[in-house]
């Protein structure tokens, strides 16, 4: 019994199981059926795991660095460009973080020098472990997998990078105190003449009336500026010294001078997810490390 | 940084002595224009007309209140060149040309900025007695 | 992608608190540069790469007697591309960036030009002219469009 249905054929499910003559004890299987397929666990979006697969990834750590002051390079073109120079001094690895372990695979280094009297126990405990001084600065950098790790206790050297690549700066920018909108935010301000008083640099109106009758969150308005962390994406590299233990970067670098700073490959150039690898299944795959 | 309203002198032997730019060409309206830029112009202030002139030059002669399109040849604000050179002239001047950007005159008459050859405005390079 | 890494063996320290007891602490890697300040170093590496035998740095060294001084009147000698003359207006000393603006009247117009000294194309600067007497103040801005103004250099030379 079939029923021609918008032209096509539906075989009832009754039927499927029924004992045709010639075909004792076999079922006839439908034809759309679909085999059951075990797809494991779902992936919880919100979970870190699923977080780790949605983001942007290198293969390998990048470094930190002190930026020292700027300078100008004249290139091979007979180009003058303005650099910031940046010093990698006592770069140290100082452990590495495993999915097993953290959930992630990331490797933490350390930079400068701290006097021990200066630094807690706990972080001592930390440094000996890794074999390496007291650092002054600490940060760590995710990597895609556990091919970036790096054994703590390695020092790593400005020969990192290499002329001509780009790098992404991630520094802490200098602070500006409590900002108007017009320095904060580009704002226009008010008039200067024409009858106004006291609201030459203000932000003006906030919003409607009545009807949301409130402000709606993220309104720029005045308040602190500066000392936040900032990056700044695709940097050319113009010179590197591993030996002297310094490079330059084509052009400015946010802080101020003597600040560590992050310095890694170009993450929207040399960045990729771990999703989208040909390796399939890669979330399976990173359980079982 | 020529815009609306700025006064160029012309430097060619086109008959305009002074003009006004009116339009920045094929830039976005807050862009102003540098050298080597295409500009329209209203000639403001010209030679007058003298029986003297013959042949193409005269044919090619502007009158006060002319529209033409012209070529900025220099600027008071600072040019930075890629070696780290800043060029600064004392005035803002312009070369008027057609629509095929040939110059309307046959004479450039004082100094034009080097980079006019990258914008490939190879002919008012030649013409002009010293190059910057 | 190039790295190195290296291995040292480290010297254990051995340091006491005053208030705790002893605590492993390694020695820090041995300083770079032997210790020198790094603008310090990249400053006299630019100068020995840039200027060799220290002829650009002599001209805008406080210490020499005939060093560049606003109102000389130079001329730049390039590598690539037709000497410039002019008078001095300004010299900016800012290291391996240092430059000097130069002004001269070509054609009736005047033409300022600031020079990045140390540019690799850059030759050497001659010095023309000096004035018997040099005007007051290290920057001579003001003499543009006064009756101090510089005359055609390339006219007068």
């Amino acid at each position: 019994m079939s029923l021609s249905f918008f032209g096509c054929t539906v075989f009832r499910r009754m039927e499927s199981t029924m004992k045709i003559a010639g075909f004792s004890n076999r079922q006839i299987i439908s034809p759309g059926a679909i085999p059951f397929i075990n797809s494991g666990e779902p992936l919880i979006q919100k979970s870190p795991e699923a977080r780790r697969m949605r983001k942007r990834l290198l293969e390998r750590p990048g470094l930190i660095a002190v930026k020292r002051g700027m300078t100008c390079y004249f290139d091979n073109k007979g180009r003058r460009i303005p650099a910031t120079v940046l010093e990698v001094d006592q770069c140290e690895v100082l452990q590495n973080k495993t999915v097993k372990k953290n959930g992630y695979y990331a490797v933490q280094m350390g930079a400068g020098f701290r006097k021990p009297e200066n630094e807690t126990k706990s972080m001592l405990g930390h440094y000996r472990e890794a074999k390496v001084s007291p650092k002054a600065f600490v940060a760590e950098f995710e990597v895609k997998s556990k091919d970036g790790l790096i054994p703590p206790g390695t020092e790593i050297k400005a020969d990192r990078f290499k002329v001509g690549q780009l790098v992404d700066v991630i520094s802490h920018c200098k602070g500006k105190g409590f900002a108007g909108g017009m320095k904060r935010w580009g704002f226009h301000g008010g008039r200067a003449t024409h009858g106004v008083s006291l609201s030459h640099r203000t932000i003006g109106s906030t919003g409607q009336n009545t009807d949301p009758a409130r402000v709606f969150p993220g309104k720029k308005m005045p308040g602190h500026m500066g000392d936040i962390s900032h990056t700044i994406f695709n940097l050319e590299v113009l010179d590197v010294n591993a030996e002297k233990g310094y490079f330059l970067v084509k052009g400015c670098v946010s802080g101020s001078n003597g600040s560590y700073i992050k310095v890694r490959d170009a993450l929207k150039s040399y960045g990729s997810h771990i999703i989208s690898d040909k390796s399939s299944s890669g979330a399976s795959k990173e359980k079982e490390n | 940084m020529i815009y609306l309203k700025t006064m160029l002198k012309v430097i060619d032997n086109s008959g305009a002595e002074l003009a006004e730019c009116i339009k920045v060409l094929r830039k976005s309206p807050k862009n102003c224009a540098h050298v080597g830029d295409k500009i329209v112009v209203v000639v403001q202030d010209a030679k007058p007309l003298t029986s003297q002139i013959t042949g193409a030059a005269a044919a090619n002669r502007v009158k006060r209140g002319d529209i033409c399109r012209a070529v900025v040849v220099r600027t008071r604000s600072p040019i930075q060149r890629p070696d780290g050179t800043v060029v600064k002239f004392d005035d803002n001047a312009c070369v008027l040309v057609n629509q095929k950007d040939e110059p309307i005159g046959t004479r450039v008459s004082s100094v034009v900025a080097r980079e006019l050859r990258k914008k490939s405005f190879n002919k008012i390079v030649s013409l002009a007695p010293r190059v910057v | 992608m190039l790295c190195s890494f290296s291995s040292q063996t480290r010297r254990l320290l051995l340091r006491s608190f005053s208030t705790s007891r002893n605590v492993h602490i390694f020695e820090q890697l041995p300083p770079k540069r032997s210790g020198e300040k790094l603008m310090s170093y990249v400053k006299n590496a630019q100068y020995q790469r840039l200027d060799p035998n220290g002829s650009k740095r002599n001209l805008l060294s406080a210490e020499n007697s005939s060093r560049l001084r606003a109102d000389d009147i130079v001329t730049i000698i390039y590598k690539d591309q037709k000497p410039i003359t002019g008078q001095i207006l300004a010299i900016k000393r800012q290291g391996i960036s240092s430059n000097i603006l130069i002004r001269n009247k070509v054609g009736g117009v005047g033409v300022d030009i600031s020079v990045p000294l140390f540019h690799p194309n850059i030759l050497r600067v001659d010095i023309v002219r000096r004035p018997i007497k040099y005007r007051p103040r290290a920057k001579h801005y003001y003499i543009k469009g006064s009756r101090l103004d510089v005359g055609d250099i390339n006219k007068t030379h």
